[in-house]
């Protein structure tokens, strides 16, 4: 992991611990429903302030706790047209399958690229240090993985521009 | 199940050496591209092949379909097949007679031979204004002249631009969505890297324009707005300069295949690219939900991707 990721990924680990302190709360409205109440929002005293965690400008993650779950949001770091097509294509692969990451939401928060909803059931099933240790990873390896997939692309690039040119050399 | 140019060959030579009674096999090809075979008990111990490709705008649909092209695919095939008189169906374009006794008195090579020239019958009809400019170019008689305008593929074109002693050819590339243009230009930029590779110091000038205001200098004062369309050019201009010896002897087909073929060329290699994000991505699933819920939590992992 880069270095340079530490001191992001350490900030993200220790709010992220304050924020996943949730238990199960029954939804005030409505009698026998549990709603995540981050995502119904239909009652303020149970949110709690929203923190954001800045790398850059362009790189940033946003946690909205509140009583009985977390949402937390991801903006991806992209410096040219390639790596942000790489990192829309990935992502929305996985979050066409966010059925199998039961913590991944299906749509991202708006203004960010990603979005997982952690609910007290995630946390009795997986435990905190588990799900922190999710997160982060995920953070990790996806800067490892769109830096792979773009020296992949123009690896091939180059063997096929190569193959292409050496049939046209006389 | 699909038809390639090896497969048109094999039922040509196969044809050749049959009595046959009745025939009809279409044969599709990438681009838009369709033969149609056809040989009845009515037609004299003859072969009717006939070939269609995409509708272009009319100088285009001239410069490949135009009386000149249908002229040399006939001088091309005099003896063998004869471009048929009665006008083809729609949608094809195209209609030869090939006369089946001829090719069954041939030798086997030269059956092979024959039969792959029928097959390539697109490669006369597409690259025929290519064909020209290199043919004057190993002759010496080519001269500096405008540009010229080209298209055998809807919605893409390219620009022979002939000077004295070689040619350019100028390929502005256009991609549907921003993901194709994306890997696009990264693909196409590898293109001036690998020229630049100490093992192909004899392949043609390559050299990559990536924003539509680097115009390159060829193309100073022509405005190709109107056949690109409302996208324009979001891939860039490619640009390959051919001298006399790229084209000179045999390889010269080959040559004219490659070109004009390139826009084809390039999308099968955008598409491939994205297959193979996509087979990288799906290891990334699973080895996300291993990190996530190895003996832990509900159904992670349980449905296949």
């Amino acid at each position: 992991m880069a270095l340079s990721l530490r001191p992001y990924t350490n900030n993200i680990r220790t709010e992220l611990n304050k924020a996943l302190c949730i238990q199960s709360f029954p939804c005030q409205n409505v009698e026998r429903h549990n709603k995540p109440e981050v995502e119904s929002r239909d009652n303020p005293e149970l949110l709690l302030p929203p923190v954001t965690i800045a790398r850059s400008e362009k790189e940033r993650c946003l946690i909205e706790p509140s009583i009985n779950s977390v949402r937390v949001s991801l903006r991806i770091g992209q410096m040219d047209m390639l790596e942000e097509e790489l990192v829309k294509m990935y992502l929305r692969f996985l979050m066409q399958r966010a059925e199998m990451l039961e913590v991944l939401r299906r749509v991202p928060v708006e203004g960010y690229d990603v979005s997982f909803l952690i609910t007290d059931q995630h946390l009795l099933a997986y435990g905190r240090p588990r799900l922190v240790d999710f997160v982060v990873a995920f953070i990790e390896e996806m800067d490892v993985e769109i830096s792979s997939m773009k020296l992949a692309v123009n690896s091939r690039g180059r063997a096929v521009a190569t193959e292409f040119l050496r049939s046209l050399a006389f | 199940m699909p038809f390639n140019a090896e497969s048109l060959t094999l039922l040509l030579v196969r044809a050749a050496g049959l009595e046959i009674q009745s025939l009809e096999e279409h044969a599709h090809e990438f681009g838009g591209c369709e033969y149609l075979l056809v040989a009845g008990p009515g037609q004299g111990g003859s072969l009717r092949l006939l070939f269609a490709m995409p509708q272009l705008a009319g100088p285009f649909q001239q410069q490949v379909l135009g009386p000149e092209v249908i002229d040399s695919v006939a001088a091309a095939f005099r003896g063998v097949a004869v471009v048929s008189r009665q006008p083809p169906e729609p949608p094809f374009h195209l209609a030869l007679d090939v006369d089946l006794h001829l090719l069954a008195r041939l030798s086997a090579p030269q059956q092979d031979g024959w039969s792959r020239s029928l097959a390539s019958l697109r490669l006369l009809l597409a690259g025929h204004p290519l064909r020209q400019v290199f043919r004057a170019l190993e002759a010496g008689t080519l001269q500096a002249g405008p540009p010229l305008v080209c298209c055998n593929t809807p919605g893409q074109v390219y620009v022979i631009k002939p000077a004295a002693d070689s040619v350019a050819l100028i390929f502005p590339l256009r991609f549907r969505s921003r993901q194709d243009c994306a890997i696009g230009v990264a693909c196409l930029q590898e293109f001036v890297e690998a020229r630049r590779g100490p093992s192909l110091g004899r392949a043609p000038t390559c050299s990559y324009s990536c924003q539509t205001r680097e115009v390159p200098g060829e193309l100073a004062g022509l405005d190709l707005s109107a056949v690109l369309g409302p996208g324009g050019c979001n891939g860039g201009y490619l640009t390959l300069t051919f001298t006399r010896r790229h084209v000179s002897g045999p390889q010269m087909e080959g040559v004219v295949w490659s070109m004009a073929t390139l826009h084809q060329f390039v999308a099968f290699h955008v598409k491939a690219t994205k297959a193979m994000m996509h087979t990288r991505m799906r290891r990334r699933v699973m080895a996300m939900i291993e990190l996530l819920g190895a003996g832990g939590g509900g159904g992670a992992g349980a449905m296949a991707v």
